[in-house]
C-alpha cells in the first residue's frame, strides 16, 4: 500500500480521474497501477486518464496494463505524454500508439468529448468470456448450435417413428 | 532436415550451428538466474535454402511466464510450417492467442531468411527492431507504423517487410531484456549497436555469446535476456577486405 501511494496519486477532476504516476513504470510497480486503475474503473468518473510526464522508464509490464485497461475503457482512456517525454518511444517501438489515446497535455485529455456509449465498459475487473470458457462451460454459440443439433434430430426422428 | 536449437535449458550453453554456410548463434539467459524464463529465440530450417528465425517475448518473465511462452512459440512454429508467410505466421499466432487468454500478450519477430537469394523477409510484431550489419552500413530495421503485439487485437492489419541483405552481413535479433538493463533504452541500443558491430568487425565465432559480453550486461539480470545472430557468408570481392594485412600495407606505402 506504501508503495502504491508513494508512486501513484489518484486525483478526481469533473467526470475524470486522473491518475499521476511518479516513479519508473517496471515489472515491480505495474501490477500496482493495474488495481489502481481497476479501482478508478469501478468508481463515479467516466474517463481515466494516467499522467505520465514524469515517469522516466516504462517496461513491457508497464505497457501490457497500459494497453489492456485501454482495451476495456475504449475511447474513455487517456494517456498524457509530452512529445519529449523519455518513454514515448516505448509506445512507438511496439505500435501500441495505435491502440492508446496518447495526448501531449492533461487538458486535451480533458476536454475531449466522450461520445456517449464508449465510456461504458464491462464491469470493472470482470474478465470477459474467453473462447476458451465458453467452449468449457457450454454457453452462447456451442449451447445454441446443441439445441440446433436437438432440433433436428428430432425433426428427423419423428416421422421415422411412424414409418414401421 | 530440421535444425532446432531453443536452448531454454541455460545448461546448454549457447548452441551455434551452421545452415547453408550461414552461421548461427543463439544465447538465452532466463532473468533472476532461473532456468526457465519468457523469452524464445530459435532457429529452424522450412527448407533446403530457407530459414526461419523466431524470437518472441511474453508479458512476465521467469518461471511464470514459461509455460505461456511454450505455448506461444509453438503457435508460431505450428504457422510457419505450414508454409505461411512471417506476416500470416504472425496472424495466425495472434489468433490462437486471443482465442486462449484476451488478456495476454507477446512480442515477437518472425522472419525468413532466403539463404539463396540473400533476402530477409520479416514480421514484426511490437518487437525491438532487428539490427543488420553489412560491410559498410549498420542499421535497426525500423518502419515508421510498428505493428501491434500478438494477443492485443484479434484482427490487426501485419505487415511483411523484404530486406536486402549484402553478403558477410550479420542479422541480430535480441529481446527487451538487452536494451532495457539499464533502464534507458536509448542509450542500451547504442550499446548494442555499438558492440555489435566490434563483434562484426573481430568476426567472433559465438556472435551472440561475444556480443552479451561486450555489452557488459550485468550479471543478475532482471529480465530475460536472448540475442540470436545470423552471419552470412561474404564473398571475396576485394583481397583488401578479405585480407587486413595487405591494406595496412598498402597504407605504409
Amino acid at each position: 500500500m506504501e508503495a502504491t501511494e508513494r508512486m501513484y496519486s489518484v486525483e478526481q477532476r469533473g467526470d475524470a480521474v486522473i491518475i499521476h504516476v511518479k516513479g519508473d513504470l517496471d515489472v515491480s510497480s505495474a501490477p500496482y497501477l493495474g488495481s489502481t486503475i481497476a479501482l478508478a474503473e469501478g468508481g463515479a468518473g467516466t474517463r481515466i486518464v494516467v499522467q505520465m510526464d514524469s515517469c522516466g522508464f516504462c517496461d513491457s509490464a508497464g505497457l501490457a496494463v497500459l494497453a489492456m485497461a485501454a482495451k476495456r475503457n475504449g475511447s474513455a482512456f487517456f494517456v498524457v505524454l509530452p512529445a519529449a517525454a523519455p518513454c514515448r518511444r516505448s509506445f512507438e517501438v511496439t505500435g501500441l500508439s495505435v491502440l492508446i489515446q496518447i495526448v501531449s497535455t492533461l487538458q486535451l485529455a480533458l476536454d475531449v468529448e466522450l461520445t456517449p456509449g464508449s465510456a461504458r465498459r464491462p464491469a470493472a475487473g470482470q474478465k470477459k468470456a474467453s473462447a476458451w470458457n465458453s467452449i468449457q462451460t457450454g454457453g452462447g454459440k456451442v449451447a445454441y448450435a446443441a439445441s440446433r443439433r436437438a432440433a433436428r434430430s428430432s425433426l428427423r426422428s419423428a416421422p421415422s417413428a411412424e414409418l414401421p | 532436415m530440421i535444425a532446432s536449437l531453443s536452448p531454454f535449458d541455460p545448461e546448454l550453453g549457447p548452441a551455434d550451428s551452421v545452415f547453408n554456410r550461414v552461421q548461427l548463434s543463439v544465447r538465452v539467459t532466463p532473468a533472476k538466474r532461473a532456468a526457465r524464463g519468457g523469452d524464445w529465440c530459435e532457429t529452424f530450417a522450412l527448407s533446403k535454402d530457407v530459414i526461419a528465425l523466431s524470437i518472441g517475448d511474453v508479458c512476465g518473465h521467469g518461471v511464470e511466464a514459461f509455460p505461456m511462452m511454450l505455448l506461444v512459440r509453438q503457435a508460431v512454429r505450428d504457422a510457419a510450417l505450414r508454409g505461411f508467410d512471417p506476416a500470416q505466421t504472425l496472424a495466425a499466432a495472434n489468433r490462437a492467442i486471443c482465442m486462449l487468454d484476451p488478456w495476454f500478450y507477446a512480442t515477437a519477430i518472425f522472419a525468413l531468411l532466403d539463404t539463396r537469394r540473400r533476402v530477409l523477409t520479416f514480421a514484426n510484431a511490437g518487437h525491438p527492431p532487428p539490427l543488420m550489419i553489412g560491410p559498410g552500413s549498420a542499421r535497426f530495421l525500423t518502419y515508421p507504423a510498428a505493428d501491434l503485439p500478438l494477443g492485443i487485437r484479434k484482427v490487426s492489419i501485419r505487415t511483411s517487410r523484404v530486406v536486402n541483405t549484402p553478403a558477410s552481413a550479420l542479422l541480430v535479433l535480441y529481446t527487451d531484456g538487452v536494451t532495457e538493463y539499464e533502464r534507458r533504452p536509448l542509450l542500451g541500443e547504442t550499446q548494442l549497436f555499438d558492440a555489435a558491430r566490434s563483434a562484426y568487425a573481430c568476426s567472433a565465432p559465438a556472435t551472440a555469446l561475444a556480443i552479451e559480453e561486450l555489452m557488459s550486461l550485468p550479471a543478475y539480470n532482471h529480465d530475460d535476456v536472448s540475442i540470436l545472430t545470423a552471419s552470412l557468408p561474404g564473398v571475396n570481392l576485394s583481397p583488401h577486405l578479405a585480407w587486413p594485412h595487405r591494406l595496412s600495407h598498402a597504407a605504409r606505402s
